[in-house]
């Protein structure tokens, strides 16, 4: 699938390209980032990100749709949507300097945007741990909503399973109450 | 004149970019049910035909008019654009008028009004003019309601020639005038 370059007030959300790796790999090579995330390993090496940069550029349309959040001077985070059409999925990390600022609710918006508008998707899944409140609220504010008690593991941390919490958004719910 | 970007609950109404010619393309030209409500575009579509109205756009030519693309989350959904005075003629020559589309995968969520509510709040604070008005073909129900709920009122006929629709075509013209925008805004 060919991702679009889209512009919001104060971020680009492009694809990821290969001069992205070491920024990539030094953002969520952070604990702190890589413990609320379920499939990255700590600590995160080069080879771990060129193996995911190989995933999404896979040309077989099976590739996860992720998008780079870039505010200006690189990446800063991603945002990704699972295999569409088949199983979308919200997933989503920002680098610890770039907490507090609204941006991952602005790049979702925008994300979700592309997604619902131009895409034949109705619905997409998420999920956080429990613990991660910051990631429930920007979730919850996008109009997420039918939450459900589950677990989850982080491949950060081990095998142990962690209360979580699993939402759901229609392409209806979004485009009628996302808010700038 | 400076266009702002104009914001809504929902959207950002912001001046044209060169890059936008691709949705507009996508999501207007390339949409029968989109193009056969206008009268400027070609049907089928033609190759380079976005990027021209683009570039007319950026020109700022013809004087006075404006258009902004209407975004949410910073992704192309639409257009509205207010003609400079003299789209219309007899009592409304004197008077902007407002047009505008969105994309078919985005109707049905009140977009189309809120960009609407913006662009008039912008018009008659920055135009000095008596009213502004509209034309919607006479079977264009969703947009004669649309200028209705904002208090558009009916002042007449225009007859052109729609490219798309190869033929003259009848469209109903509405005008809103500034005292009674004014007045509506207060009791609102």
């Amino acid at each position: 699938m060919t991702l679009p370059v889209l512009k919001t007030d104060r971020l680009i959300l492009r694809p990821q390209i290969e001069a992205d790796l070491p920024r990539l790999v030094e953002l969520i090579g952070d604990y702190e980032v890589s413990k609320m995330l379920s499939v990255v390993p700590y600590p995160y090496t080069l080879a771990d990100g060129q193996e995911w940069l190989a995933r999404v550029n896979e040309e077989a349309g099976n590739a996860p749709v992720a998008f780079a959040i870039d505010a200006g001077e690189g990446v800063i985070g991603v945002v990704s949507l699972g295999k569409l059409p088949a199983a979308p999925v919200l997933g989503y990390w920002l680098g610890r300097a770039y907490w507090g600022k609204g941006y991952m609710s602005e790049a979702c918006r925008s994300v979700l945007s592309w997604l619902f508008g131009t895409t034949q998707v109705t619905e997409i899944a998420g999920r956080a741990f429990n613990e991660n409140a910051a990631s429930l609220n920007v979730m919850r504010k996008l109009g997420f909503s039918d939450e459900r008690d589950t677990v989850s593991q982080s491949l950060a941390r081990g095998a142990e399973d962690l209360p979580a919490t699993s939402l759901v958004l229609t392409r209806d719910t979004f485009l009628k109450t996302v808010s700038v | 004149m400076a266009q702002p970007s104009l914001m809504t609950r929902r959207l950002v109404l912001r001046p044209f970019e060169r890059s936008d010619a691709e949705s507009i393309a996508a999501l207007g030209n390339r949409d029968f049910e989109i193009v056969r409500w206008l009268t400027g575009p070609s049907w089928p579509y033609e190759e380079g035909e976005a990027e021209a109205y683009v570039e007319k756009v950026l020109s700022g030519s013809p004087a006075g008019s404006a258009a902004f693309a209407i975004t949410l989350g910073g992704v192309f959904i639409g257009a509205i654009e207010l003609a400079a005075p003299g789209d219309l003629d007899g009592e409304q020559a004197g008077c902007p008028s407002v047009g505008y589309w969105i994309g078919r995968a985005f109707h049905g969520f009140g977009y189309a009004s809120e960009a609407l509510e913006a662009v008039l709040d912008w018009a008659f604070r920055t135009r000095d003019c008596p009213a502004i008005a509209a034309r919607a073909y006479e079977d264009n129900s969703a947009s004669r309601a649309l200028l209705r709920k904002h208090g558009f009122t009916p002042a007449g006929k225009d007859v052109r020639f729609s490219k798309p629709l190869d033929r003259k075509v009848t469209s109903i013209v509405v005008r809103l005038d500034r005292a009674a925008y004014e007045a509506g805004k207060v009791a609102a």
